[in-house]
């Protein structure tokens, strides 16, 4: 196993650099708690500071940086905490803020408009609010609490209680397109559906955002697929 | 070769029969199937795609000119052609909804030049497979997911079965890019095939 894999980010570059490289990671090190302003520092540096593990930081970045980036012997057991609080910083986000937000938007849309169809968004949205909640929800009560009981029962070997969550981490894996399918609604009702009307910066905007929400959900899922589930399956293994 | 599907809804079996030992003696490679039921007629064009519906327009059936008129519409929107096998006397109007007539008079040579024609033309009509427009059916059953249906009232409120439904909704899908129900509704909101009003009461 190579310790000395090809990161096209690495630890020694500054973090400022990085953010320059793709304006994405701006979500990234938000959820790794790390507030802008970090001057020069090196990514290694800002870790070390907000006591990160470099690692772990250092392989979310490439996999966000590079789709096809393989973490393949680069991931180590003890990065289930970090990966678990990380994905839970994403919950909060969709949840508090990205979901409102792109709320807020349809509500000034349909102001804006004078096609009062357009007031079906909103409760169609709150729909795929809930859909989403409800999927993050399961993910925080059900599938975090297991993959950490999992995690802190490395070297008891206490194989007798292994199944009392009766659960696998391959079970939720499979369990990710449905919450999906509404997004990808809405945004063909944007684009192809809903006629010509008044408040196209604000259509524009809803659309923007929802292909942002997309592309961050993918990312997301694709941490708990590549990251997250290997982890937990080699903790399986383990028994 | 592949086989051309004609389908002959027709009450009599005189000249059903007539028509099909017409229709086999011409150098056509043809599968034909007769029928005068709504729910076969419906099965069949969903299943078999049919290039050719050959349809009595005083067959036996309930409503027959409303039928006749769905059966245009799909026949424009899936793309086969309709004809009318016509021994009475009917309005300009009727006939105005095929694409070719059949007169109970015609000889066997002139009923083959007809049916030859129009299988000629086949290939270009059904190409529209993935324009956004809808089959009268398909809009049928976007209203009724609007409304809060199941794929089984679907079939029996259609006189289709539920393989059928499930085969539109499909078709639905690809055309408009819309899988969830809710999503549909506001579709059929937006092309007024409901009220407004009635989406929230059933999603």
């Amino acid at each position: 196993m190579s310790h000395h894999k090809e990161f096209r980010i690495g630890g020694d570059q500054r973090m400022a650099d990085v953010i320059e490289l793709n304006h994405r990671f701006l979500l990234v090190i938000e959820r790794f708690g790390i507030p802008l302003g970090f001057g020069d520092k090196s990514v290694f540096e800002i870790c070390v500071k907000y006591k990160l593990d470099p690692a772990l930081v250092l392989i979310v970045l490439n996999v966000f940086n590079d789709h096809e980036f393989s973490v393949s012997g680069l991931l180590s057991e003890d990065m289930v905490p970090g990966i678990v609080n990380y994905l839970k910083q994403g919950h909060c986000y969709y949840l508090q803020n990205k979901l409102p937000y792109i709320s807020e938007l349809i509500d000034r849309f349909i102001s804006n408009t004078e096609n009062p169809d357009t007031r079906l968004l909103q409760s169609f949205f709150k729909e795929y609010v809930n859909e989403v909640t409800e999927h993050m929800n399961l993910e925080e009560n059900t599938v975090f609490p297991y993959v950490i009981s999992q995690y802190e029962r490395i070297g008891e070997r206490e194989k007798a209680e292994k199944d009392t969550f009766g659960y696998r981490i391959d079970k939720f894996v499979d369990n990710h397109s449905n919450i999906e399918e509404k997004l990808d609604d809405l945004k063909q009702l944007l684009i192809k559906h809903f006629p010509p009307s008044n408040g196209r910066f604000y259509r524009n905007q809803i659309l923007l955002e929802l292909f942002d929400l997309e592309y961050d959900l993918n990312d997301h899922n694709g941490l708990e697929e590549k990251v997250l589930a290997p982890l937990v399956r080699k903790i399986e293994k383990r028994g | 070769m592949r086989k051309h599907k004609i389908l002959i809804v027709e009450h009599s079996e005189i000249i059903q029969n007539g028509l099909c030992a017409i229709i086999k003696a011409a150098p056509f490679n043809c599968d034909l199937k007769c029928t005068d039921n709504q729910r076969e007629i419906n099965d069949y064009i969903r299943n078999q795609h049919p290039v050719i519906l050959l349809i009595n327009p005083s067959v036996n059936l309930d409503n027959r000119i409303e039928v006749i008129k769905a059966l245009r519409q799909e026949s424009i929107s899936i793309g086969f052609k309709l004809v009318a096998i016509v021994y009475a006397y009917f309005d300009d109007h009727i006939l105005a909804l095929f694409d070719e007539v059949i007169y109970i008079n015609d000889d066997m040579s002139k009923i083959i030049a007809k049916i030859g024609r129009l299988l000629e033309t086949e290939s270009v009509i059904s190409e529209d497979e993935t324009g956004a427009t809808l089959s009268q059916r398909e809009m049928d059953v976007v209203r009724l997911i609007a409304l809060g249906r199941s794929n089984r009232e679907m079939a029996e409120e259609l006189f289709i079965s539920i393989h059928t439904v499930i085969s539109h909704r499909k078709n639905i899908t690809t055309k408009l890019g819309i899988k969830s129900a809710s999503g549909l509704t506001i579709y059929a909101v937006i092309n007024k095939l409901i009220n407004a009003d009635d989406y929230g009461k059933t999603v």
